[in-house]
């Protein structure tokens, strides 16, 4: 084992340091001069709370009510340094003057743009790795619930995907690229403070399930967020260690700042659409396809409830399922306030919010309430306090998914045509799925423990066919699945600044959130209205109208960090010193409890609450974890010239064995601002050029917890005393051993290098970044697959394999004014290059829809490929004699009209080998590279104008070089028949009189098996996407002095207005949406308005 | 004053890392026992032994419609059924079918529960068992369960590898195993029932029934020893199932036929091995048996492909061939209670049911091996060695039986000399008495072909496919090998034809 430092080391170091830094003389600083000053902008309006600092002396001060300023300088040649939020920041040489009226140009120049890097902040010119930001005027224009949303094409090297219409979904971010098989989600920062989720990353399963459906973030108002800044490369991230392989997003909220108290109002309402439909065979198209289908299949029985069906209901109406799921207009609606201000001493902001958000489809929104505060003083010149709480609550809606499946767009244009939505002749309203009856259970025993239902099904007869659906609207009538999440978050800080530049500080932060799912169900759903139906009578005894569950889910989390800052000028030399020491506990814990007796009409009475405790059910779940972490930075520069940074962290994980807990994580970065140096002072056409590198290691722990001990899994149960009448014995609990322990398990070891230009140009109208990245994820935690003949049920996590992203960033723009108008263009593109380099054994894993392979793009797309159609039985016979496909389901009845697949490989030498050559056979060793779904390239496009009060911005967005099976379209077009409705698109299929066409035959189970995952449904899901037009008006500043206000702005936006792609589905995005269902993103239409006072 | 304020907060924020950053704060208890805190009581054995009988039940559940009944019910000549479905009409067999996936991965992890029970028992501190017979016991059951795996893979997959180790370091050698050959499979299912046989009571207290007994033991290992000898054509071992099967004791053929097939009357007299179906607190047919303790999950048998319930949703039900009806003399009381004649409708097992509160799967046990099933193996055995009259007794208990009061099938003559004929009883006998139940069927045809007593390469299946059976007796009589464990098993080879 390495020898690294022990904690204890690390806090005598610290300790050693901090004495140190106390004892270090203060430089004695004598201040012969007295400034007084203005600063106004170009109006001459003064500018309250500007900041007025003395270049190369570490503090400044800030403008009164009036815009004022006294500062005292050392001498008569000090250059003031004034900057202001949306100002040009300046240097103004004092040059003798002790009085000045400084005037800042509207608008930021991007060097001097404040970029929150994690720990600390520092200018755009500055920076030394690679570091992504936006601000709240970006962020404004998002539309959305999320606030990851706002990144969505406006950083080069971010990949925000949209989930869908439904505003509780979580958007998919990736930083440059997909750098392991597990969690690919960044680390966010919010304030500070590493946020934590239970199950972060699940979608699926029961941890999916249990995470709910709602984004935890959603609880975070975008209205509250100042900037968001993306970490990138090691050396920015390094700071965040053993969590940062993915990146780190770090969102800082609005503080208040110096001068009169100030009001922000926001105000939205839009309409909000899904564009586009499924179009679907009507009830007689559907009929005579399924008759064809089975008589292209002569082997093959008719499905006795589908001719039932089809005899009785093909001359009934088309019912459109999809239409009557749809939620037109649906409303979005945001209101924001917040109030700041403060004195030189004390800085204050205090907001709220409110948004209600529904979505494109019915039965799904969003309700959110906010509030946020924070305050940090000045007590006096060397100690300041502060605190940061935020709250939100949120209740929402989720019944996209009904009875265990989806209800989506999807799911309801499938439904077979003949089967109604209402039925006003039914006690309920609703059309019926089955038609069930009882019968008396004589076993039935109410003083057993085990009673049985009172009564059985008798008889179920399915009245839409074998694929009758389950009726959506009548479950959403007879259920109520909401959340209730409240967040709590909070940061309260000392710092002391006993001599200046050097600054202790101590933090406390935690953040609790609280879940409180419920689903309340009145089992005649899932009765008559269920495709599966249950026997109400087995659920409390008989004698309960439904079932109550409830859930409540806490994610806690707390962080104490304590750090020492030194920074100190020495002529040219600039140090900047960061130690900082961190503990994080965090955990994920809830209950599940439920109750099957239910007697109250009115659901609102329904509880935990039963009579008899047999039907009342409660369980437990937890996941805990810490971390600590030690971390120092160095930062350097010489005169703005040349730069150093070197980041060291040493983390500990609960998540590994005590001896592979702790690991380093070095990092470090240069840069040379080549626009510093003398030669470079007569190239007038450049204004600013910096190269800049890096190198660093990062770590990801996200993994199962406790992966490296064996867990008894206490759930196998078997039943044992059974006989003499008795038929259901004694359930006993059993216990197994699912996992397969793996004592080294580690964190997976990304390292990355970066390498940089940043350039400033055309009187600085042109600013132009192009970056190389290369990030190597080494030992993925990866779940080997193992043979099955091992019969080990949880496949075994092992550092094992290997990933690397590498490419281009390079993000441009233009900005220039003519007289009034003003107008930019801006624009980012990254490229990845994406490829596995090693896995368990070199041996490839996953399936065809996602498959890694050493070489490979990771998930990528593998099956068979097509050749076509067989024009005739004889062109089927001929190929048959030479070829043998092993995929078929039924020899007998394969022929013209089916899918000619190709033959590719062989088998190789050895056993378990393959090469090249085509052995006459169809089997697995024929599946090939079909596409890959880690885009290879992604950007984003602003254009944006501006002419006295008007402004216009147009948002393009864009993912290219990628692949997506269309698993949607491969059921609608599955052309066997299985009772659920087809596309039109298969009216194309092929028949004896329609040959020219590509669209195989319909035949009743497939026989060819045309359904194999095949190059068929691969299709490109790349897109161009308009993504966003506002247009907005503001009242010019001498209106709104005369109104007494700051800031008066109206504005229209419209939001996924067009779309350029080859997807034939709904949207090339729809693959993004939780748990595979269809919710495309809506268009929308919104008003909007900004006050300020 | 500064400095000492300064000093203060020194040692303020010292106490304060100290304080926050212990090393210990990293040391967080499990969220459950782990494998180094359990195994060290009687109770925690006997759980992890109940957790290897708790995966019978992946074998016999709906599965939410994904049911593995078809592998063993479909393949021989007893059952059939419309339709194109791979089992029956064999062509469209191939490495990635799903059920055989499912069947072969569960199989093995049957094992690994077996071989992980065994293993912490036989490295468990002496003064754990203190109750006499209880830790013999236990690794005999576990022995027995991972046999009986043994003994099915042999005659679903004839080639799979034998799995005797738990492997949990990632040795390549244990990882990776190679095709068993020959009868490995059968001669570890043997080494097991004789363990199992030796170690195991005959009976437990009524609570505890359906456990496995030494008669469960001896019948199984008298009837893989009768398979081996089918196999390997060897005269011993027919003897040798002769004694195993004449250790059985207390066990008796049940008066009412029917009564083997009832959800009222499990683990009776003539019953030695049932799945125990059961229901859980709600018997949730789309979840499997490995469910939260408190939560849903299916602990039940499935039945639906015989009464045609609806939740085949129209696929067509599993129906008796011809060849099954004909099997039974007319008049023969047990019709009633195996089909009707008819639709061909089975009736075993959904004649007197009790489904399980989801409505679709049942409580009622599946028999996996009867005591009659015992004596007819026994006759054969018997009658290999020449003893023919001994052998026709046999049969003929099993008819006395199957008439009750009545008079059809009478017995057949005792004096009856010619070997083939007797077989040809027996094999009639074991299908009209066996036929529907546990793929009996399709083990048979498959040994009798191999020991030459019938020709598979040109057999009737009485199959009601209209698709057409394409039996190919050069690769169906194994099924394939999943594709899945080729792909990840490079020692591993498919089985011929596939």
């Amino acid at each position: 084992m390495k020898k690294y430092f022990y904690p204890k080391q690390i806090r005598l170091l610290l300790t050693f340091l901090w004495a140190l830094a106390a004892l270090l003389p203060v430089q004695a600083q004598a201040f012969d001069l007295t400034v007084r000053g203005k600063v106004t902008d170009e109006s001459g309006e003064a500018l309250i709370g500007a900041t007025v600092a003395v270049k190369g002396l570490p503090r400044g001060i800030t403008t009164d009510t009036n815009g004022d300023f006294s500062l005292d300088v050392p001498d008569g040649n000090a250059i003031l340094v004034v900057s202001y939020t949306g100002y040009q920041t300046r240097e103004v040489p004092v040059a003798g003057q002790t009085t000045l009226v400084i005037t800042l140009k509207a608008g930021t120049n991007s060097l001097d743009e404040v970029v929150v890097i994690g720990y600390g902040e520092r200018t755009r010119k500055d920076v030394t790795g690679s570091v992504g930001s936006i601000g709240s005027k970006e962020i404004e224009k998002s539309i959305a619930a999320a606030p990851e949303l706002a990144l969505q094409g406006r950083l080069a090297g971010v990949l925000v995907s949209t989930p869908g219409g439904s505003p509780t979904s979580r958007p998919t971010v990736r930083i440059r690229g997909i750098g392991t098989f597990g969690n690919n989600e960044p680390l966010y920062v919010i304030d500070g403070l590493p946020i934590t989720e239970g199950q972060s990353g699940n979608e699926g399963g029961r941890g999916g399930d249990l995470r709910g459906a709602v984004n935890l973030l959603t609880l975070i108002n975008p209205n509250d967020i100042e900037s968001i800044s993306v970490l990138k490369d090691a050396s920015a991230a390094a700071i965040y260690g053993v969590r940062a392989a993915n990146g780190v997003i770090l969102i800082n909220t609005k503080r208040g700042r110096t001068g009169t108290p100030r009001i922000d109002l926001n105000a939205s309402y839009g309409l909000q659409n899904v564009v586009n439909r499924y179009e679907m065979l009507n009830t007689s198209e559907f009929a005579s396809f399924i008759e064809e289908a089975y008589a292209n299949n002569p082997g093959e029985t008719f499905n006795p409830l589908m001719r039932t069906a089809i005899d009785a209901l093909r001359n009934s109406p088309t019912y459109d399922w999809q239409e009557e799921n749809l939620n037109k207009n649906a409303p979005t609606s945001d209101y924001s306030a917040r109030i700041y201000g403060g004195s030189a001493a004390t800085q204050y902001s205090v907001s709220g919010g409110y948004s209600y958000i529904e979505s494109p489809l019915k039965g799904n929104n969003l309700r959110r309430y906010t509030m946020a505060t924070n305050v940090t003083s000045k007590l006096s010149n060397w100690l300041e306090a502060g605190v940061n709480y935020r709250l939100g609550y949120v209740e929402a809606l989720d019944e996209t998914s009904v009875g265990g499946q989806g209800f989506d767009q999807q799911q309801t244009a499938r439904v077979s045509p003949w089967q109604p939505i209402y039925d006003p002749n039914n006690p309920y309203g609703f059309a019926p799925t089955a038609d069930v009856t009882f019968k008396d259970n004589p076993g039935y025993d109410p003083s057993k423990t085990n009673p049985g239902a009172p009564r059985d099904i008798d008889a179920v007869n399915l009245l839409w066919g074998p694929e009758s659906s389950s009726n959506g609207f009548a479950y959403r009538e007879a259920t109520d699945l909401g959340y209730q999440i409240f967040r709590n978050f909070g940061t309260a800080y000392l710092q002391l600044e006993p001599i200046q530049g050097l600054r202790f500080k101590g933090s406390l932060s935690v953040d609790y959130s609280n879940s409180n799912p419920r689903e309340l169900a009145y089992s005649w759903r899932n009765t008559y209205f269920s495709e599966t139906p249950g026997n109400p009578f087995a659920l409390g005894n008989g004698q309960s109208l439904g079932s109550y569950g409830e859930r409540n889910v806490n994610n806690f989390n707390l962080v104490k960090e304590f750090s020492v800052n030194y920074r100190r000028v020495l002529n040219n030399h600039n140090f900047d010193i960061l130690l900082n020491a961190m503990d994080q506990r965090y955990s994920w814990y809830g209950t599940i409890a439920g109750n099957e007796q239910n007697q109250a009409l009115d659901q609102k009475f329904w509880g935990l609450s039963s009579i008899d405790n047999r039907y009342t059910s409660t369980g437990t779940f937890r996941e805990d974890n810490a971390l600590q972490g030690y971390m120092g930075r160095l930062s350097y520069n010489y005169g703005g010239k040349y730069y150093a940074d070197v980041t060291v962290r040493r983390d500990g994980s609960s998540k590994f064995a005590p001896e592979y807990r702790f690991g380093v994580f070095p990092s470090f970065s240069l840069a040379w601002r080549l626009s510093g140096e003398e030669f470079m002072q007569d190239v007038r056409f450049i204004n600013d050029l910096k190269l800049r590198g890096g190198w660093g290691q990062l770590g990801n722990q996200e993994t199962r917890a406790y992966a490296f001990l064996s867990t008894v899994s206490n759930t196998p149960d078997y039943s044992f005393g059974s006989g003499n009448g008795n038929g259901i014995g004694t359930l006993t609990g059993g216990v197994n051993l699912p996992d397969f322990p793996t004592r080294d398990l580690t964190w997976e070891v990304s390292t990355t290098s970066n390498f940089g230009v940043d350039l400033l140009a055309a009187d600085n109208r042109l600013s132009f970044t192009a970056e190389y990245y290369s990030r190597l994820t080494d030992g993925i935690l990866q779940a080997a697959s193992l043979p099955a003949s091992v019969g080990n049920q949880n496949p075994p996590i092992i550092n094992i394999a290997s990933v690397r992203n590498k490419g281009f960033e390079f993000s441009a723009n233009w900005n220039d004014r003519l007289g009034d108008l003003g107008y930019s263009i801006g624009g980012n593109i990254t490229t990845i290059n994406n490829k596995v380099i090693s896995t368990y054994q070199d041996e490839p894993l996953g399936g065809e829809g996602g498959r890694i392979e050493v070489g490979q793009s990771i998930g990528y797309l593998w099956g068979y490929k097509t050749d076509g159609i067989f024009a005739s039985q004889a062109e089927y016979e001929t190929w048959k004699a030479t070829h043998d496909d092993k995929l078929i389901n039924n020899g007998n009845a394969v022929g013209a009209g089916d899918i000619r697949f190709l033959d590719i490989n062989g088998p190789g030498e050895g056993s378990g080998t393959i090469v090249n050559t085509p052995d006459g056979v169809i089997d697995p060793n024929d599946r090939v590279y079909l596409g890959k779904v880690v885009p290879g390239y992604y950007y984003g496009l602003n254009l944006g104008t501006d002419y006295k009060g008007l402004d216009l911005s147009v948002f393009f967005q864009g993912v290219g070089d990628v692949q997506a099976y269309n698993y949607t379209r491969s059921g609608m077009e599955s052309l066997l028949e299985n009772g659920l409705n087809m596309t039109t698109t298969v009216k194309n299929r092929w028949t004896p009189q329609n040959t020219n066409t590509d669209m195989p035959r319909a035949v009743a189970r497939d026989p060819n098996n045309n359904l194999r995952f095949s190059d068929r449904f691969v299709e490109d899901a790349g897109f161009f996407r308009l993504k966003n037009v506002q247009l907005g008006y503001s009242l010019p500043r001498a209106t709104l002095n005369r109104m007494k206000m700051q800031r008066f702005r109206v504005y229209v936006s419209a939001t996924n207005l067009l779309t350029i792609t080859k997807w034939s589905g709904l949207d090339p995005e729809e693959i993004n949406t939780r748990n595979g269902s269809i919710i495309p993103p809506a268009r929308t239409f919104l008003l909007g308005i900004n006050v300020g006072f | 004053m500064k400095k000492i304020f300064t000093t203060i907060f020194l040692l303020l924020t010292s106490a304060f890392m100290y304080w926050s950053c212990k090393k210990e704060n990293l040391d967080l208890l499990p969220l459950g026992e782990t494998e180094v805190s359990f195994y060290n009581s009687e109770s925690d054995f006997n759980r992890s032994v109940v957790g290897i009988y708790a995966k019978l039940s992946d074998f016999y559940w709906y599965n939410g419609g994904s049911g593995l009944h078809g592998i063993w019910h479909l393949p021989g000549d007893d059952i059939t059924m419309v339709g194109s479905d791979a089992y029956e009409i064999f062509t469209g067999l191939n490495a990635t079918n799903g059920g055989l996936n499912e069947y072969y991965k569960q199989a093995y992890q049957l094992i690994d529960r077996a071989n992980t029970t065994m293993q912490k028992i036989n490295a468990s501190d002496a003064r754990i068992y203190s109750t006499p017979g209880l830790k013999t016991q236990h690794l005999a059951e576990a022995a027995f369960l991972r046999g009986y795996m043994h003994f099915c893979l042999y005659n679903f997959f004839g080639t799979a590898p034998v799995r005797t180790q738990r492997v949990d370091t990632p040795d390549e050698a244990q990882l990776r195993l190679s095709n068993s050959t020959g009868t490995q499979l059968l001669d570890q299912a043997i080494t097991d029932f004789q363990t199992a046989a030796a170690g195991l009571p005959i009976a437990y207290p009524a609570t505890q029934a359906g456990r496995i007994t030494a008669n469960t033991a001896n019948g199984f290992l008298g009837k893989a020893l009768v398979f081996r000898a089918s196999y390997n054509q060897t005269a011993a071992d027919f003897q040798a199932a002769i004694t195993a099967f004449n250790k059985i004791s207390g066990a008796s053929l049940v008066a009412n036929y029917g009564d083997n097939f009832s959800a009222l009357t499990e683990n009776n007299a003539e019953s030695l091995f049932e799945f125990q179906a059961t229901q859980p607190g709600f018997d949730n047919v789309w979840l499997n048996n490995d469910f939260e303790s408190s939560g849903s999950g299916s602990t039940s048998a499935y039945w639906g492909f015989y009464e045609n319930h609806w939740s085949r949703f129209g696929a067509p039900p599993f129906i008796a061939t011809d060849k099954y009806v004909a099997a039974f003399e007319v008049g023969d009381p047990r019709t009633q209670f195996s089909f009707d004649t008819t639709g061909k409708a089975i009736k075993k097992y959904v004649l007197t049911d009790q489904k399980s509160q989801s409505g679709v799967a049942s409580v009622n046990n599946p028999r996996i091996l009867r005591y009659a099933d015992v004596l007819l193996l026994k006759a054969e055995a018997i009658l290999e060695s020449g003893a023919t009259a001994e052998a026709i007794a046999l049969i003929n208990a099993v008819r006395t039986r199957a008439r009750g009061a009545g008079t059809v099938p009478a017995d057949y003559s005792t004096s009856e000399a010619d070997q083939a004929k007797i077989f040809a009883w027996i094999a009639k006998e074991r299908l009209a008495e066996l036929g529907g139940e546990e793929g009996h069927r399709w083990f048979d045809l498959k040994r009798w072909h191999a020991a030459g007593k019938i020709n598979l390469g040109a057999w009737d299946w009485s199959s009601a496919s209209t698709a057409g059976v394409q039996f190919d007796i050069t690769k169906n009589l194994l099924y394939p090998l999943p594709a899945n464990e080729l792909d990840l098993n490079p020692n591993m080879q498919q089985n011929p034809g596939y």
